[in-house]
């Protein structure tokens, strides 16, 4: 009757990884801080975004491929060698375009009349925020202060990014039957680019990280750019939804929260089930005291938890919260 | 740990009483209960069970029945259980109550209420249980909802409402369920009885099963169970998390059993909480120690690499089918048994018995009904 929940798993750096693990590795950071799972997107998947929201959305991740193309001009000037920059100088033709390509800024900007914004008011970002603007201008930060390496390496999100295209093809025409068909061309077209360029920069990144440290700092531009993207979904979800925002959870009338002296562990407990919760976890659930807003009770398990790195706790809290809602746990 | 630390209970289901104004013909009460249940527990008798019962580890007490709401004193045994610690869940068919004594139980403690509907079908529903009895459910859920107590809907699944499975979830929706639970009958007790009328057959049962299955991607704010019947798995349930291993069963009388079943296996002498504790009877009486554990099992399970995980499936199905509770779980497909239950859904593609021909719990076993049933519509055969 009892589930275990898990816990985030340990950074790397001590050793050097077998090459496999250092993969790994990488795909774990994919698979437990990408933005695939943050509540926005999950709620964008189940047809739970307003109108709103989806057009609030749209336009500011426009600020974001406006964006793209300027950081990989940066990253381009960071090679001396030519088949490095022949081969990374498509990605700026890729969305400002050329002429056999009408290029993804072009492309986001036809999804923006999709969702039934108006095109030159996307592309004056007219309904930026602030927080979402200063999530993406790290982006370029970032790649002016790091080496070539660590640049390549915060491209991997490129490895997950397919199924989150996918997520959006698969199923906005169901739940969003308002939205232009027209619209998807960029997640279509992203569907066929992407992959290579995810697996240009796998082997990149493989055959540059040759010791602990460079295995690590690989992770960490990983982790860096999952958080940023993070953030940026972050400031969306409460940008458009002011009663997310302001959402204080709390522990749903069905369930208790009980300490177990017998095996020292905190137990959720529900109708004939009982979840058994990690240290971590608990700490979480005995925060959701309906007194604090999410950002609160993620700054608080922060101070809580100061031994682990502050983004990795705030993305498995916010998952973690994320799930225990869906469960209809926390409300 | 220590080997008494080794068997922890986590749940007690706690049958108050026996009585019952409702017959559903797959009761899980025994078949024998007759009069001499009439000599229930006193409520002090409970609350001191409830304090031992969170001494051993349990959590969770499902109060049951019977009907639970029969019990005059549910409000006081509601508040030791809650006083004791255990987080109170009631199991009941919700057609006794008044809103008044609901909300004193609730107030008592009760965390969450599971309300029995036989079918989505109001006649259907009434048909199934014997007495008319759907219009009071959805009153008592209506009282729940009032009182913001949170709902589970369970429908025990059969032959008669198997191919309702989307009325089901609907109705479950339209009563604010957080949960339901959608549980195929088991046959024991009663529902042995009424097999050849309650036993689906394959093709009923693959449909309600891909039914669930997308209710349960279409409504993801509600935990939706389906639960198959044991004759149409290949290998048998993990019963009870083992013999005597998470789970306490006390009759109203404070008779202790590791199941519900657990008394057609006849050499058993199961003690009551009237004469040890529980935490004696958990730890040290024959009963709870007689399948614990491997070293019990004979062939096919002793040499099973799957021994650790099924425990060999359930005691009281081997002795009901085979003759002997050591036997393997004949729905496993490695029993030298197995083809009695091949033969049970043979049997459930050919014409069955009529839902006239039902056989109700009553007091008196085996009385069938002398009304008129209610015309109902049999799945195709």
């Amino acid at each position: 009757m009892t589930e275990q929940t898990v816990a985030p798993e340990k950074t790397l750096g001590a050793t050097l990884l077998p090459m496999e693990e250092f993969v790994a590795a990488i795909y774990d950071v994919g698979k437990n801080f990408y933005h695939d799972k943050h509540p926005l997107h999950r709620r964008m998947y189940q047809g739970k975004l307003s109108k709103e929201e989806i057009q609030g959305w749209v336009a500011n991740r426009f600020y974001y491929q406006t964006q793209i193309p300027i950081k990989d001009g940066l990253i381009l000037s960071k090679s001396n060698d030519k088949e490095v920059r022949r081969e990374w100088i498509h990605r700026i033709t890729d969305h400002d375009g050329d002429k056999d390509n009408r290029g993804g800024i072009e492309m986001w900007l036809d999804l923006a009349e999709a969702v039934g914004l108006d095109r030159q008011e996307t592309a004056d970002l007219k309904l930026l925020l602030p927080d979402a603007k200063t999530a993406v201008d790290s982006y370029a930060e970032f790649v002016m202060d790091h080496p070539l390496f660590e640049c390549v390496a915060v491209s991997l999100t490129e490895l997950f990014a397919s199924r989150i295209h996918k997520s959006r093809i698969d199923s906005w025409p169901e739940h969003y039957p308002w939205v232009d068909k027209q619209g998807y061309t960029y997640f279509r077209d992203r569907l066929t680019r992407s992959p290579p360029d995810a697996a240009w920069g796998l082997e990149f990144v493989k055959e540059a990280a040759t010791t602990p440290d460079l295995q690590r700092r690989a992770r960490e531009a990983v982790l860096y750019k999952c958080n940023l993207l993070w953030d940026l979904a972050t400031a969306i979800e409460e940008g458009f939804s002011p009663e997310r925002k302001a959402w204080k959870p709390k522990l749903s009338k069905k369930a208790r929260l009980r300490f177990d002296e017998i095996e020292q562990v905190d137990f959720v407990l529900l109708p004939e089930k009982g979840l058994k919760l990690t240290e971590n976890s608990a700490e979480i659930v005995k925060r959701c005291d309906g007194e604090h807003t999410r950002s609160e009770i993620i700054a608080g398990l922060q101070e809580a938890l100061s031994q682990e790195d502050p983004r990795e706790v705030k993305i498995s809290a916010m998952i973690f919260i994320d799930e225990f809602e869906q469960k209809g746990i926390l409300e | 740990m220590t080997p008494e630390r080794k068997y922890r209970p986590y749940n007690l289901v706690a049958e108050l009483t026996y009585k019952c104004p409702l017959q559903c013909p797959y009761c899980s009460n025994p078949m024998n209960y007759g009069e001499t249940f009439r000599d229930e527990l006193s409520t002090e008798d409970w609350g001191r069970v409830f304090r031992e019962a969170a001494q051993l580890g349990v959590m969770q007490v499902g109060l049951s029945g019977g009907e639970p709401g029969a019990r005059k004193d549910l409000p006081e045994i509601t508040k030791a259980a809650t006083d004791a610690g255990l987080y109170c869940h009631l199991v009941t068919a919700g057609t006794v109550f008044t809103k008044e004594k609901l909300a004193k139980v609730k107030e008592a403690g009760l965390v969450s209420a599971q309300i029995s509907v036989q079918d989505s079908d109001p006649a259907n529903s009434d048909l199934i249980a014997g007495v008319p009895s759907f219009d009071k459910k959805m009153e008592f859920a209506q009282w729940c909802r009032e009182l913001e107590l949170p709902i589970t809907l369970n429908v025990v699944l059969h032959r008669l409402n198997l191919d309702h499975i989307d009325d089901i979830v609907a109705l479950a929706k339209r009563m604010q369920c957080h949960r339901l639970e959608m549980a195929n009958t088991q046959y024991y007790a009663w529902a042995l009885e009424n097999r050849d009328l309650l036993m689906p057959t394959r093709e009923q049962l693959d449909g309600a099963r891909e039914a669930a299955k997308k209710a349960r991607e279409d409504n993801p704010g509600m935990e939706i169970l389906f639960i198959i019947p044991d004759y149409y798995a290949d290998l048998p349930k993990p019963c009870m998390g083992g013999w005597g291993g998470q789970v306490i069963q006390i009759q109203p009388t404070g008779k202790v059993l590791p199941c519900a079943a657990a008394e057609v296996i006849p050499d058993i002498v199961y003690e009551s909480v009237r004469d040890k504790s529980l935490v004696e009877i958990w730890h040290h009486s024959e009963a709870f120690n007689r399948f614990r554990g491997t070293d019990w099992m004979p062939e096919p399970c002793r040499s099973c690499d799957r021994k650790e995980i099924d425990f060999g499936g359930c005691r009281c199905q081997a002795m009901m089918l085979t003759g002997d509770p050591r036997n393997a779980d004949p729905t496993c497909q490695y029993s030298p048994h197995h083809d009695i239950v091949v033969e049970a859904r043979k049997a459930a593609e050919r014409p069955v018995r009529p839902p006239s021909e039902i056989v109700y719990r009553t007091l008196s076993p085996r009385a069938i009904p002398q009304a008129e049933p209610i015309p109902v519509k049999v799945a195709a055969t």
